[in-house]
């Protein structure tokens, strides 16, 4: 199957059991959203799929084993936003993005012209054209947001990772963001998986939604089948408002507890 | 998209080319500069120039010379490995000294002091003092692997505290009970320079070019670690394998150095860290340029060492502290002010 293949992944930190033995898969191009009450397992999956942490089960991207391929060889197939990216200071927009092409470049090698035509079209893409030479620690919230899925977008990969990727953002820039994302994702045929912890955004963008909790795999399937009010109430512990769409998308309110 | 900025490069070449050819022509023996020209030129094919006498030939190739261009070679090397060992453990206050490479050397060197044959003692101090430095380092990272997954780059700076210590511990220890040759320990202690001519940049210039080949060629690397080890990981760099590879060959060179050279401080800090504030934060941009003006530094620095009480001569470590901290001050506040 082309596209994200995750069957039965177990993981565990010491001999505390963090994911047991999960199953789900995306296809090329789609977009699923890990969504789960904190500490569920959503991080520590999105670790194992992109090769950083150790994990038992298989996980395969494009019909390729993650455990087989050399780190260069999945860098080139799986990027990465994390949650908290470091923006080193001092370094130009510029050096930050042409980052995103170090998987493509020999180990003694350096940048070729090609490169440095791919991370500027990123650039361009993701609207920080203009910000090429400013330092990519300076930049507001949006702006770094913005840099940091550049650099993922130069490194050309077929799957999509992130964690949170609007946690620091206001909404008009969350609603910006999440729609380039979306937009590269119908353009180059990208895999998005996204560990989001605002529902309405998975409601929104995902086509599929993952829901895990205490690192089990409690539902799975489109919005509106896993973000149910009961599923919510739960899982979370939460109660909320769920609304649907007639384009089949969903958004959910949380409603104000009275004592 | 970047390039290593030209500018700079001329800048750099330009500092390094005022300070050496200053430094050429200035001595404790005030020989003029014809002199110094003609004896420089007498080296130069199909030039056959008399009316030079044979010990200002000498003053100016036999002592002047090989001190100017081992001073560009170490103040190259520690800046190099100070920038190497700032970018590897993402601390700015890293220098080549992190590991414990100084303490090692001065016990080395103390070690050769005060227990080698006095005829030895020419060949014996920077033999140990190589010996000292790369042990102490490799005594470190041994250490840092073996708790926990040795990984950490805090712990390795820990082990690297631990062992420092230790061995500065035995060094005292040594010093206390061979106090008639303390003299010549603190002489090794705060640098030396003239004492190596030819045949000391002979011996360090190969562990010096090994040394800065590999550190250049990682460039690019340093740049990626700086995103820390996940991100680096997550775009296919083994971040452990290339961290021990650049320890490995940052400490080739500062043992090189310090042997040679003595435990030289604040040059491996200073000027990376002035390169990184006029320059931003890239390591394509920072490592080759701080190997240019640190070896423009550590020349000025020994130009003052020797000149400024002649014909008695400081140590040049009390030089390069003594400069570089105040300079490196206004630049501080000055590009705070900047950012602000």
């Amino acid at each position: 199957m082309t596209g994200v293949e995750v069957r039965d992944l177990r993981m565990s930190y010491g001999a505390a059991n963090v994911v047991n033995g999960i199953s789900f898969g995306a296809a090329r191009g789609s977009w699923l959203a890990l969504v789960g009450p904190n500490g569920s397992g959503k991080t520590t999956a999105l670790g194992a799929i992109c090769g950083l942490l150790p994990y038992r089960g298989s996980i395969h991207v494009d019909g390729w084993s993650v455990q087989r391929l050399r780190a260069r060889e999945l860098a080139r197939t799986v990027a990465l936003v994390p949650q908290h990216p470091t923006l080193p200071a001092g370094m130009t927009v510029a050096t930050y993005v042409l980052l995103g092409r170090t998987p493509h470049i020999a180990y003694f090698s350096h940048e070729s012209s090609l490169d440095r035509d791919i991370a500027q079209r990123a650039c361009h893409r993701l609207g920080v054209a203009h910000l090429l030479d400013r330092d990519v620690s300076s930049l507001s919230g949006g702006e770094q947001q913005l840099a940091v899925l550049a650099r993922a977008l130069a490194q050309q990969a077929s799957l999509l990772l992130l964690d949170e990727p609007t946690s620091a953002l206001d909404i008009g820039h969350q609603q910006h963001v999440l729609g380039l994302i979306d937009g590269l994702r119908k353009a180059d045929g990208v895999t998005v998986i996204a560990a989001l912890h605002d529902l309405t955004h998975a409601g929104q963008y995902a086509d599929t939604v993952a829901l895990l909790s205490g690192g089990e795999l409690v539902a799975h399937g489109t919005p509106a089948h896993v973000l149910t009010t009961a599923n919510i109430a739960a899982q979370y512990g939460a109660s909320v408002t769920v609304t649907s769409s007639t384009d089949a998308r969903v958004s959910v309110t949380m409603k104000r507890l009275v004592d | 998209m970047p390039r290593v900025g030209g500018r700079w490069l001329a800048i750099a070449v330009g500092f390094l080319a005022v300070t050496a050819s200053a430094a050429t022509l200035v001595g404790a023996d005030s020989l003029p500069a014809t002199t110094v020209l003609k004896a420089l030129a007498t080296h130069l094919p199909l030039l056959h120039l008399h009316g030079l006498a044979p010990s200002d030939a000498s003053i100016v190739w036999q002592i002047r010379l090989p001190r100017v261009v081992l001073a560009g070679l170490v103040g190259a090397m520690l800046a190099l490995a100070g920038a190497t060992y700032q970018g590897v453990f993402a601390n700015p206050l890293a220098d080549p000294y992190l590991l414990g490479a100084a303490s090692g050397a001065e016990l080395g060197a103390t070690l050769a002091i005060a227990y080698a044959p006095a005829a030895w003692a020419v060949n014996a101090v920077p033999t140990c003092a190589f010996v000292g430095a790369g042990g102490a380092v490799a005594a470190a990272v041994l250490l840092g692997r073996s708790v926990g997954s040795g990984r950490s780059t805090t712990i390795l700076i820990l082990a690297g505290l631990a062992v420092a210590a230790f061995l500065t511990a035995i060094e005292t220890y040594v010093q206390q009970q061979h106090q008639a040759v303390i003299r010549l320990i603190y002489s090794y202690v705060l640098g030396r320079l003239g004492t190596a001519g030819w045949a000391g940049v002979r011996l360090v210039l190969p562990y010096l070019a090994v040394s800065a080949v590999i550190i250049l060629a990682h460039r690019r690397h340093l740049d990626v670690l700086s995103l820390g080890d996940v991100e680096a990981a997550s775009l296919g760099v083994n971040v452990g394998r290339t961290r021990m590879l650049l320890v490995a060959a940052a400490t080739l060179g500062t043992a090189a150095a310090v042997a040679m050279a003595g435990t030289i401080a604040f040059v491996g800090i200073v000027v990376p860290h002035t390169i990184r504030l006029l320059t931003g934060a890239s390591y394509r941009t920072i490592l080759p340029l701080s190997m240019i003006a640190g070896a423009g530094f550590l020349i000025a620095c020994d130009l003052a060492a020797r000149t400024l009480i002649a014909p008695g001569e400081l140590p040049i470590g009390v030089i390069t502290a003594f400069v570089g901290a105040p300079f490196f001050v206004v630049l501080l506040r000055r590009s705070n002010r900047m950012m602000t």
